[in-house]
């Protein structure tokens, strides 16, 4: 178990460095990464300052180590709009976007997990049309067009929820709601067809046997098996789901670290680009060791290799 | 599960290719007697034509402002239903710049596929032939290209270089080559030790040839399937980056675009924004089945899901 995750965190260093060396390179591919960090305004003496702090005068390899001990401590240098720090800027809107991930992964694995139970249990052909439906849809629709849609129905047509920005819960529900549509059909595909797969087995034939009732035979045999590629799944795919964030961010407005980055660009702001590249690597890192973790709980044989 | 169907599905590899044609043909028969294969074919098709020959089908140009008929909903009879899905705030035709954002969405989905998929297939048939050191870094690089979802690369590459068309290319490769390359690697584990690549081997083929010789025709069927499914992916995730400004860029009229150019107008025109996402959404619906059917025919693990019982266990 501890080899499993040391091999895990070793494997996190080396995608951050990587990471990094993307950053660093993008800069540096500028051409002239001190037009990039100075504004144009600047007097000789700012632009000879920065050129000191950020070791621009020094070749590349000595100036990488120094955007590292940089990076570690937060430091990509003043965003180019405001003269604050671009990691600041970044963190600041670290909870908004949370709380949208969370709710979203919330309501899909609510919703998602529970359409998924009933689709693999259940037999009827009504229950089973419907999981296909919502399973293709979640899947095939762009996210930025159900926000609009559902900006249109609930904001515009009926004028129940507010069609953007972030000033209490109800103003967070479309777009959760919209973040958790493709979540939502994975988690219900497979924890329908992982349900499919174990109803047949000898255990829960026996469970059966024995005379469990079936929600017994459900909750303490199948779910637990079933629930093993699902968290597998949720690691994989919380990178796609903070990728997504930036998306449903934009559409409504709503003040998280992915509509900063997208604004960030209209203004060439790269301190503020850069550090939200690293800041979306952690958080990656971060969620596929937690899932990995997890994955040792559930699944013993997974840490034994 | 899956590693028992691999072995399955080895055992049978020397006479497949042939047999899958075969059996691909004859499906092709029936095309027409499947609702959704025809469907999907249907839209395909008519994608690929309005990408090659917008001109053709266009009712006007997708360019030129109509001032007198800005932002006029579709299906209003005037001057003889001059704008079948209505005008932009601009009174550019909402169907011609449908039937001309085609273009980008096909050329984009085919090229970052191609792309990706020779990236991917290279490096996992590095990875799965050589293991070791090659393999670990290979198996590094894929982490870090997972770490960095294809919008957030978007939003850092478009930031030092801007937007165009090689970029959006090269960032959707670049972040998904990976999918690709774990499933070739693991078919080149598989195969790597097989009589025939030993054979090869033995009378002095080298690496090179061995790979993409002996190997990779073993491993073509799982890549076409993977690019099949591949290929709902991209257009999608294009049309994400156009909608955030990360994509083509105008003139050119992309559907991404199109949704966003339309929010301002929500509350009064719904048409704007809302059927060029229809164009999307259809197009992704036809490549995702046309994907799950090339699966279906070409790969017969999977086929044995879709039933109750699987191959492997029986």
């Amino acid at each position: 178990m501890m080899r499993f995750l040391a091999t895990r965190l070793a494997n996190a260093v080396v995608v951050l460095i990587g990471v990094t060396l993307i950053t660093f390179g993008l800069l540096e591919l500028t051409g002239d990464p001190l037009a990039a960090m100075v504004p144009v305004e600047a007097s000789p003496e700012t632009v000879a300052l920065v050129r000191a702090e950020f070791a621009l005068d020094q070749p590349l390899p000595v100036q990488y180590f120094h955007f590292v001990a940089r990076a570690i401590r937060g430091q990509f240098g003043n965003s180019v709009r405001d003269p604050v720090n671009a990691m600041s800027l970044v963190m600041e809107r670290v909870p908004n976007t949370l709380q949208l991930v969370a709710s979203s992964l919330l309501i899909a694995l609510l919703a998602g997990g529970f359409l998924g139970i009933l689709a693999g249990w259940s037999r009827r052909s009504g229950v089973q049309a419907v999981a296909e439906t919502v399973g293709l849809f979640g899947q095939v629709v762009p996210e930025f067009w159900l926000g609009v849609v559902l900006i249109l129905v609930f904001a515009v047509g009926v004028r129940l929820l507010p069609a953007s920005g972030h000033e209490n819960w109800s103003s967070l529900i479309l777009p959760a709601v919209t973040l958790a549509a493709y979540p939502l059909a994975m988690i219900m595909r497979l924890t329908r067809s992982s349900l499919l797969e174990v109803r047949h087995r000898d255990y829960i034939r026996a469970a059966v046997a024995k005379g469990l009732g079936p929600g017994a035979v459900l909750g303490r045999h199948a779910l637990r098996n079933a629930a093993i590629p699902v968290v597998s799944y949720l690691g994989v795919q919380f990178a796609r789901l903070l990728g997504g964030s930036i998306v449903v961010e934009t559409v409504f407005g709503y003040p998280g670290m992915g509509l900063l980055a997208v604004q960030s660009i209209s203004n060439r702001d790269l301190p503020v680009v850069q550090a939200f590249m690293v800041v979306v690597a952690v958080a990656v890192v971060l969620a596929s060791l937690l899932a990995d973790g997890l994955l040792a709980i559930v699944d013993p044989r997974i840490a034994r290799g | 599960m899956s590693v028992r169907a691999l072995d399955v599905r080895y055992e049978t590899d020397g006479v497949r290719l042939g047999e899958t044609v075969s059996r691909g043909l004859r499906t092709g028969r029936s095309i027409l007697r499947r609702p959704r294969l025809a469907f999907s074919v249907l839209v395909v098709l008519l994608v690929i034509v309005c990408a090659a020959v917008p001109q053709v089908i266009a009712p006007n140009d997708p360019l030129k402002p109509d001032i007198g008929a800005r932002l006029s909903a579709p299906m209003v009879e005037k001057n003889g239903l001059q704008h079948v899905l209505g005008t932009d705030s601009l009174g550019r035709d909402i169907l011609s710049r449908i039937i001309f954002g085609a273009r980008i969405s096909a050329v984009v989905g085919a090229s970052a596929v191609a792309l990706a998929g020779a990236i991917g297939v290279s490096l996992g048939l590095l990875a799965g032939f050589y293991g070791g050191l090659v393999d670990a870094a290979i198996s590094r690089l894929a982490d870090i290209a997972l770490a960095l979802p294809y919008l957030v690369l978007a939003i850092g590459v478009v930031a030092v270089f801007g937007g165009g068309l090689p970029t959006v290319i090269a960032v959707l490769a670049l972040s998904t080559w990976v999918t690709y390359a774990r499933i070739v690697r693991g078919e080149v584990l598989a195969v790597r030790h097989s009589e025939f690549v030993e054979a090869a081997r033995s009378i002095g083929a080298r690496p090179a040839r061995l790979m993409f010789r002996h190997i990779l025709p073993n491993v073509s069927s799982s890549v076409i399937v993977v690019a099949s499914q591949q290929l709902a992916a991209m257009i999608l995730f294009e049309a994400a980056l156009s909608f955030l400004g990360l994509g083509v860029g105008p003139p050119a009229p992309s559907w991404g675009s199109m949704v966003a150019d339309g929010r301002l107008y929500l509350a009064s025109a719904w048409w704007v924004s809302t059927l060029p996402g229809c164009a999307i959404l259809v197009t992704v619906l036809a490549a995702n089945w046309l994907g799950d059917w090339v699966r279906d025919t070409l790969d017969p693990r999977r086929i044995t899901q879709l039933g109750e019982k699987t191959n492997a266990t029986a």
